[in-house]
């Protein structure tokens, strides 16, 4: 019964270590680098909420304090991912994020990945993870 | 040097659970500075929530010395209850096989500092609150009120928690963040391998966690921390003979779990009505689940008085049970872990080659458990996004319970029924047969009908 038992769980234990090096294998390399966030490799291919922590990241420096601030994949309204502008609130402390459709428009929009078509704001910063706006 | 004094704050936690020791002196030292880590979290938790409400704002100083001087009373009650529990008769497991323990610890580090293993939650809620409670110096209405912070009244050990490790490091570090889920990993494997002696069982949780966290991506969010203080409550109640040992420290568990997750709560409702199932004992179940009540009460108010119920709230949901045929369709196909299920079946295997009758507490606790998911899924009409999204990880708690049975279950010491003991085995003291004196007890064992063991129980 011991034997069996062990050799039950050992078997196991090899077929768990194996599957975890074939599944961080499956999330694509660089496979020995420090990543840039911590959201790099939870997918083969990036999730826009990983350049959304790269973008506002660098947006907190580029955009005044206490500015109202909303993150967004224009493509995606109305039904804008929340996830992009909850990112933000931990990113951009210092700054007031509100949510894409908010009654009063925020001053700054950051877009991940594509550009904003909206007469009402103009291009303020263009980065690779996305584009940086500011109200007119 | 963020990242390092964000994961020591971590490592500091210990020194907060030092009043567990008189209790564990029994036990490997692996176990005992889990426990002390559990202790020193839940303390150090609650006791920056209190300089909150009192309206003190936190630093490191006045959270160092209010946690240390909220020690103090903790230690002089153990000192003293300890005398009237001579023995916590928990046998120590060797560490002959230790290689698996290891590849599992470097495998699971080596995910969580690549990013391979990270929870959105972490960067959606459980960061950005703690980052705003650090930045008020407390836990911040404010911002929990605000529309854009989803899940503002999820219970607070968590974000309490990486505020501390902020106060120490001045800075938020997302990496320390997340490779954090490998102490909770390492501490429930310890607390486990040092209350049952399982070496082999260890093994097993290790394994399973460690790939159960990896599919799941749940490092960083609140899962594993729940699992640790879940995994601390069932392996106390499972496997410690001393009944004021066994009860203490699952209470301390109980109430961890539920200031980490609002399955939290459900997991204590699990053990409640498990204790009195198997043991019949309400009072008792009562007792261990009295700090846990006090804990989540206290929360709930704080919540109602400000206006902040949501999740709780939920109760109210009404349930959609035609959504039951496809939730567990769902959950069935989340419950494979991309694995053919392999996380289930061999502890389900090892629980019938046992005996699984002295496995039901913990058995009981999985199947309530596993019950409760379902039942919070078939709260909304369509839950096939929420499924995906959380089930890997929310299905840990019953994984880990599973996992615990079929240890229990097994026919060594730690599962043994104390009865069929006659010996308790003491690294400090040799073997106490019966009919000698019960170490630090000073009574004659022999008087007792069952022994030395039956003494201390």
């Amino acid at each position: 019964m011991d034997r069996l038992r062990r050799i039950l769980i050992y078997a196991a234990a090899a077929i768990f270590a194996a599957a975890l090096v074939r599944h961080f294998y499956r999330l694509g390399g660089p496979y020995f680098a420090i990543p840039e966030t911590v959201q790099d490799h939870v997918a083969a291919t990036r999730y826009p909420s990983r350049d959304a922590i790269v973008l506002t990241r660098r947006a907190a420096l580029l955009i005044p304090r206490g500015a109202t601030v909303t993150v967004m994949m224009p493509s995606q309204a109305p039904n804008h991912d929340p996830t992009l502008y909850f990112t933000a609130t931990g990113t951009m402390p210092r700054h007031q994020i509100v949510a894409p459709n908010a009654k009063t428009p925020a001053q700054y929009v950051i877009t991940v990945r594509e550009p904003l078509d909206d007469p009402a704001y103009s291009l303020q910063n263009e980065l690779a993870e996305g584009k940086i706006y500011i109200r007119r | 040097m963020t990242h390092v004094l964000f994961f020591a704050a971590f490592l500091l936690l210990p020194l907060f659970g030092l009043w567990t020791f008189p209790w564990l002196r029994r036990m490997d030292l692996g176990g005992r500075i889990a426990v002390a880590f559990a202790a020193g979290a839940l303390l150090v938790a609650v006791v920056m929530a209190l300089l909150s409400l009192l309206h003190i704002e936190w630093s490191r100083t006045t959270i160092v010395v209010w946690s240390a001087a909220a020690q103090l009373p903790l230690f002089y009650a153990a000192a003293k209850l300890r005398r009237g529990s001579s023995a916590a008769a928990v046998e120590n497991g060797d560490w002959r096989h230790r290689s698996p323990y290891v590849i599992f610890g470097l495998l699971t580090c080596y995910g969580l500092i690549t990013a391979r293993e990270s929870a959105g939650d972490l960067h959606f809620f459980w960061g950005p609150k703690a980052i705003h409670f650090f930045r008020a110096g407390g836990i911040d209405l404010a911002f929990l009120a605000d529309k854009v912070n989803p899940n503002s009244d999820y219970p607070p050990l968590v974000p309490l928690l990486y505020a501390w490790c902020q106060t120490v490091a001045h800075q938020f570090s997302w990496p320390a963040a997340v490779l954090a889920t490998a102490l909770f990993l390492f501490g429930a494997v310890a607390i486990f391998r040092s209350f049952s002696g399982d070496n082999l069982g260890a093994v097993l949780l290790a394994a399973t966690l460690s790939w159960g966290i990896a599919i799941g991506f749940a490092a960083g969010a609140a899962d594993m921390p729940l699992v640790f203080f879940e995994t601390l409550a069932l392996a106390a109640l499972t496997f410690i003979d001393d009944e004021r040992t066994r009860d203490i420290l699952a209470a301390i568990g109980l109430a961890g779990a539920a200031w980490a997750k609002i399955e939290g709560a459900t997991f204590v409702i699990a053990v409640v009505l498990a204790i009195i199932l198997v043991q019949r004992s309400v009072k008792r179940a009562a007792i261990i689940a009295a700090p846990a009540i006090v804990l989540i009460g206290a929360w709930v108010v704080f919540l109602i008085r400000n206006g902040l119920i949501f999740g709780y709230g939920g109760a109210k949901m009404g349930i959609h049970l035609s959504a039951l045929p496809k939730t567990l369709a769902l959950i069935g196909k989340a419950s494979l872990y991309e694995l053919y299920g392999l996380p289930w079946l061999v502890p389900l295997v090892l629980l019938f080659l046992g005996k699984p009758r002295r496995a039901l507490l913990p058995l009981i606790v999985s199947v309530l458990t596993l019950g409760a998911t379902v039942f919070f899924y078939i709260h909304i009409e369509d839950p096939t996004w929420w499924v995906a999204a959380s089930a890997p990880r929310v299905l840990l708690t019953p994984l880990m319970a599973l996992v615990l049975a079929a240890s229990a279950a097994r026919g060594a010491a730690g599962s043994q029924p104390a009865e069929d003991r006659p010996l308790i085995k003491s690294r400090a003291y040799g073997v106490v047969p019966q009919r000698e004196e019960a170490e630090g007890g000073g009574r004659e064992a022999g008087r007792h009908p069952r022994g030395a063991l039956g003494q201390v129980r």
